[in-house]
């Protein structure tokens, strides 16, 4: 599975993109499985960097978390120094448009970014598990591994010490996450809507992606957006 | 596809099928396209409902009736909850994650924040917002509750200084705080977009998106003044009824920029965009001319709005209001007020809508919430406090039906008068499927996504 | 029908070069929405800006046309008190519901009453039987609402805020509560009263920003008062003429030697009150349902979504004498052409209505006023009548239209 993944990052950048003809088409598998506008091409042209704001939503909140070394890590001492793209998901999430989708994307805009010197270094990512049960600090380290293989990426991901430590940064940002009955044994699948937040470097929420909107394009032209935001107030306050 | 890739894909898609997820894209078929919907059985009917004076305990209430056919509660009012006031209790819709439900009052521009999560037949008041008009700048008459991703996104209907129909759409995180304010596009500033024919009157009414063509859009109805007036007042006041809105606006949905105003004659209300892949179009219903507008995308990729049918006789002023698309996009169904009819229009061609059934289902009639699957539907009596029928005419119902795909047949009804409840308006769907909650009584038709 | 255009453009200039357009006129103009070729002339809310005005020195300087108005009302003028009463003025939760300020019927742009419907909507949409007034030079009328039954505008203030239909305060007490909980309002009563805010206080501030709302100056005064030949057209002279002559119009609105308030304060029977109370409805009503496009319904629907509407028998509602029915106060007609539509009940849309009216002698009955007659005027003497009115709006509406855009709006804020 861990190798599926990495396979399908991989070529989510390459051949991925360019599989769909369509524009106006949704995709959907063989079996007409309906499949999120992330993994295809953009059925319109992402707005222009730069030609739209994006308002202040809230402050992001802080939270107790566990880095991949199993140390305490606040949640609020990565935010603040880049723009920052945070996911939650479950490290067991086989949902093709849940968690898949938003580390494919999250992976698709670092790489972008990167290919351009000037913005290389200005993005963070963040993927915090809603598991701590079974997405151990371990277990969060091979999944890392998995993804981000040879690639040099900021891209933090964290852990908590449990439910009760997690919740109230579940609260904050307002992931609700239901452990699924429905599934045989009822234990490790989870019910949540699926959501990446864009923070920009004064900690403030400016973005908020679902499944419709969770596509690199966007989420490329929306961090270059708050960064022009920036360069424009370096620039003012200069004069 | 890349062969490693559709590994991959199917390989997830297998485990998926056997995961009952709740992030979806669809609804209900009236509701914003992020939210989790509810494809089986429903059980449970919210109903915000106006207070009246004189019946009860005269202030506007949240109406739970339970709607599942295997509880033992089936067809009766299990809870209400009075929110104090007569709000001009309207439009109501739920938080993308489908715990909380947004209700406006277009009189006290008061928003109330139901929990419908904790004890989905038991709704508790989340929160108030009496602060609206303050911080939204000015926007009067909160009407349409859209929930866009992590946010809820509100249409106004009228503003603090004339009380007229130019306003805003409203932006407020599902938390419940104020993000930021969208005016409609006037003469004096399109902000941007084209005025593509005679009118820029910057009115407002409701809002429904297709993202998939990062596309959203606006009808208009009217200010304060002519909303909150005695219906037959208003009638006989030749400049009262110069003040209706007469446009539709695309925007773009991602950057809440207007793109294009659209003339469309006579006060467009309801927006309901079809549901199906490459339908990238959507209908209105304009209240005083009584037709069933289409917008849609062009060949060139432009968005073009046409008049597509009559609803009944025009020149009767039959008063099309509440509409609802069915899931497959085939049936639009269109209440007309003043005869209180339900009409069945098959619209698998958009272009030309061709009425197939009507029933009266009472002495008024607004709203209607269809199952996702169409085989059952519920309709509310009340349009707007001062505009439903005066006397004996004035009937306040909720009547539940089933559709067989040709007729309607009549399930129960609650008599909102008889139990001193008030004017019944909008409706919303609740499960205790959405919330990994078990129902007491019945054992299938949990609530699904995907 | 033909609709006067009410617009009236004037361009105040800032302090440098920002140039602020004040419309005198609602803000999304109708204009010729009877007809299939209207286009709309809407106005952004977002960009409108005010400017505020020194009420106190408007009020004192001398108006070309209008007697000082320090004679007219028991107080003296004050800054502080004015500057109190704008407040209170805009402040919507004066109202019960938090969603009435006296601005909502006596809108600034709209000639301070309400262009856009012949009677205004009160609190929950609760029908008022009357036309708003305008309170344009308010504080020169001897008795107020169209009945004449108050004659102090400190006074006159609780009705409106009181009355079930209007404001819909419980009590006079409720109000002062309301008030007194605004920190901001505690300071400026403190100021302005050295006292808490209480019944009479409050009437004053109020009346004291209504006193300020003073627009004369108008192009008839210039050529009437101020000698200035050139100010009225040939057209408006010959309307002046039948104002004061065959017209008989200055007969109650009066002119006088060194002034004009356009109105002798007295009630009198026009028959427009009586033929609202009297006369039996048409079969059909004519509905505008869009531009251009006009229905024919009938008055038993109307009837099905509309109450009765409320009985008006004049100033008789006040005296109980029966002399008294249907009488109705005599208006000023200064800004005349910014205040439609027009009489106690708004029956008439337009100046053109009005002067038809009057040529064909009012409504016969047997209270109508001895002077109401037919005039037998031409259609062009009656356009003459119908220019002469124009003459009557001032510049200063601008002026006071620009402070009101800057005024405070009270919403609730916590």
């Amino acid at each position: 599975m861990k190798l599926l993944l990495t396979l399908a990052l991989t070529f989510a950048f390459s051949s991925f993109c360019n599989a769909e003809g369509e524009s106006s088409s949704e995709r959907v598998d063989r079996q007409g499985v309906y499949l999120a506008p992330g993994w295809g091409k953009l059925s319109f042209t992402a707005p222009a960097a730069g030609t739209y704001t994006l308002p202040v939503l809230s402050t992001a909140s802080d939270g107790d978390l566990l880095n991949t070394e199993g140390e305490s890590q606040s949640l609020s001492s990565l935010l603040g120094e880049k723009v920052t793209l945070l996911s939650f998901i479950y490290r067991t999430c086989d949902d093709v448009n849940g968690c898949p989708l938003s580390t494919m994307v999250l992976y698709s805009v670092a790489n972008r970014l990167s290919e351009q010197p000037e913005l290389a270094d200005q993005l963070r990512l963040m993927t915090i598990s809603f598991d701590p049960e079974n997405d151990t600090p371990e277990a969060m380290s091979e999944y890392q591994e998995s993804i981000l293989g040879n690639a040099e990426l900021d891209w933090h991901f964290l852990t908590s010490k449990s439910d009760q430590s997690l919740q109230p940064v579940l609260d904050a940002y307002e992931q609700f996450v239901v452990a699924d009955k429905t599934v045989e044994g009822g234990k490790g699948k989870f019910s949540h809507i699926l959501r990446v937040y864009l923070i920009d470097t004064k900690q403030q929420i400016r973005n908020i992606y679902n499944l419709s909107f969770l596509h690199p394009d966007i989420l490329v032209n929306d961090v270059k957006t708050i960064l022009m935001e920036n360069e424009a107030q370096v620039a003012q306050s200069k004069q | 596809m890349s062969q490693k890739l559709k590994i991959f894909v199917r390989s997830a898609l297998a485990a998926m099928l056997l995961v009952v997820v709740l992030p979806s894209h669809a609804d209900e078929t009236c509701m914003s396209p992020y939210m989790a919907k509810i494809v089986g059985q429903e059980d449970f009917v919210y109903v915000w409902t106006l207070g009246e004076e004189g019946l009860g305990d005269e202030q506007d209430k949240l109406v739970t009736i339970d709607v599942n056919p295997a509880s033992p509660e089936y067809g009766k009012v299990i809870a209400t909850l009075s929110v104090g006031g007569r709000n001009e209790a309207h439009h109501s819709g739920f938080s993308d994650d489908r715990r909380f439900l947004w209700a406006g009052g277009l009189d006290s521009n008061k928003i109330f924040i139901f929990d419908v999560h904790s004890d989905p037949a038991k709704p508790k008041l989340h929160k108030t917002i009496d602060n609206f008009v303050a911080k939204s700048g000015g926007v009067v008459g909160p009407h349409t509750f859209y929930a866009l991703a992590g946010r809820m996104m509100i249409t106004g209907l009228s503003n603090n200084k004339d009380h007229g129909g130019r306003t805003a759409l409203v932006e407020y995180t599902n938390k419940g705080e104020y993000v930021a304010t969208h005016w409609h596009p006037t003469d004096e500033d399109l902000r941007g977009a084209e005025k593509s024919g005679d009118f820029a009157d910057g009115y407002g009414y409701d809002v429904r998106v297709l993202p998939r063509r990062n596309a959203m859009f606006t009808s208009s109805f009217t200010g304060w003044t002519n909303y909150m007036m005695d219906f037959g007042t208003m009638l006989a006041d030749p400049e009262a009824m110069k003040r209706f809105g007469n446009t539709a606006v695309v925007w773009d949905l991602h950057t809440r920029k207007p793109k294009k105003v659209l003339d469309m004659p006579g006060a467009p209300l309801e927006i309901r965009c079809a549901w199906q892949p490459n339908h990238n179009y959507c209908f209105t219903t304009t209240a005083l001319t009584s037709q069933i507008w289409l917008i849609y995308e062009d060949d060139a990729g432009e968005w073009q709005a046409k008049a597509v049918a009559d609803i009944g006789d025009p020149s009767k002023v039959p008063l099309p209001v509440d509409i609802s698309i069915t899931s497959d996009d085939n049936g639009l169904w269109v209440q007309t007020f003043m005869d209180g009819k339900a009409r069945y229009f098959d619209v698998s061609d958009p272009f030309a809508p061709k009425q197939v059934y009507e029933i009266e289902i009472g002495a008024q009639l607004n709203m209607i919430s269809q199952s996702w699957d169409g085989e059952r539907a519920y309709f509310t009596s009340s349009l707007l406090d001062n505009w439903d029928k005066k006397g004996e005419q004035d009937e306040q119902f909720f009547k539940a039906y089933s559709w067989n795909g040709k007729a309607l047949e009549l399930q129960f009804e609650v008599d909102f008068k008889a139990e001193k409840l008030g004017s019944a308006h909008q409706m919303r769907f609740g499960a205790y499927g959405l919330y990994g909650l078990e129902h007491p009584y019945a054992t299938e038709g949990l609530a699904a996504g995907e | 029908m033909k609709q006067l255009s009410l617009a009236l453009c004037i361009v105040l200039m800032h302090t440098t070069v920002l140039a602020q357009s004040i419309r005198v006129a609602p803000g999304d103009s109708r204009e010729g929405y009877n007809s299939g070729n209207y286009v709309t002339d809407s106005i952004s809310l977002e960009l409108r800006q005010g400017k505020a005005a020194d009420l106190l020195s408007h009020a004192r300087k001398s108006h070309l046309g209008l007697p000082p108005v320090q004679s007219f009302q028991p107080f003296a003028l004050e800054a502080a008190q004015i500057e109190l009463g704008r407040r209170l003025f805009f402040d919507r939760r004066l109202s019960r519901n938090k969603t009435m300020s006296c601005a909502m019927c006596h809108i600034p742009e709209q000639g301070f009453t309400s262009n856009e419907v012949k009677r205004p909507i009160g609190f929950e949409g609760r029908a008022i039987k009357r036309n708003a007034p305008t309170l344009l030079n308010v504080a020169y009328m001897q008795t107020l609402f169209h009945d004449a039954r108050e004659d102090n505008l400190a006074q006159q203030v609780w009705s409106p805020l009181l009355a079930a239909n209007e404001m819909n305060n419980p009590s006079v007490g409720s109000v002062l509560n309301q008030i007194q909980q605004d920190t901001t309002y505690r300071k400026l009563f403190a100021q302005s009263f050295s006292e808490p805010p209480n019944m009479l206080n409050v009437g004053q501030a109020l009346a004291q920003f209504q006193s300020s709302l003073i627009a004369a100056n108008s192009r008839f005064d210039q050529w009437y008062f101020g000698d200035n030949k050139a100010a009225l057209s040939a057209e408006e002279v010959t309307g002046f003429k039948l104002f004061t002559g065959a017209g008989g119009c200055s007969n109650c609105h009066k002119i006088e030697e060194q002034t004009a308030l356009f109105t002798d304060q007295q009630l009198h029977n026009t028959g427009v009150g009586y033929e609202f109370s009297m006369r039996p409805s048409s079969a059909k009503l004519t509905v505008q349902l869009a531009p251009g496009i006009e229905a024919q319904v009938d008055q038993t629907t109307v009837a099905q979504v509309g109450e009765a509407k409320a009985n008006d028998v004049g100033r008789y509602e006040v005296t109980l004498q029966p002399e008294d029915r249907w009488k109705f106060r005599t208006p000023s007609l200064r800004n005349i052409a910014l205040t439609a539509p027009y009489m106690h009940n708004g029956e008439f849309l337009t100046l053109e209505d009005v002067v038809q009216f009057y040529n064909e002698g009012g409504i016969p009955h047997e209270l109508l006023s001895p002077m109401m007659r037919p005039l037998e005027l031409s259609s062009d003497e009656q356009a003459a009548l119908v220019a002469f009115l124009n003459t009557l709006t001032s510049d200063d509406v601008a002026l006071l239209v620009a402070d009101a855009f800057a005024a405070p709006i009270g919403d609730q804020t916590e």
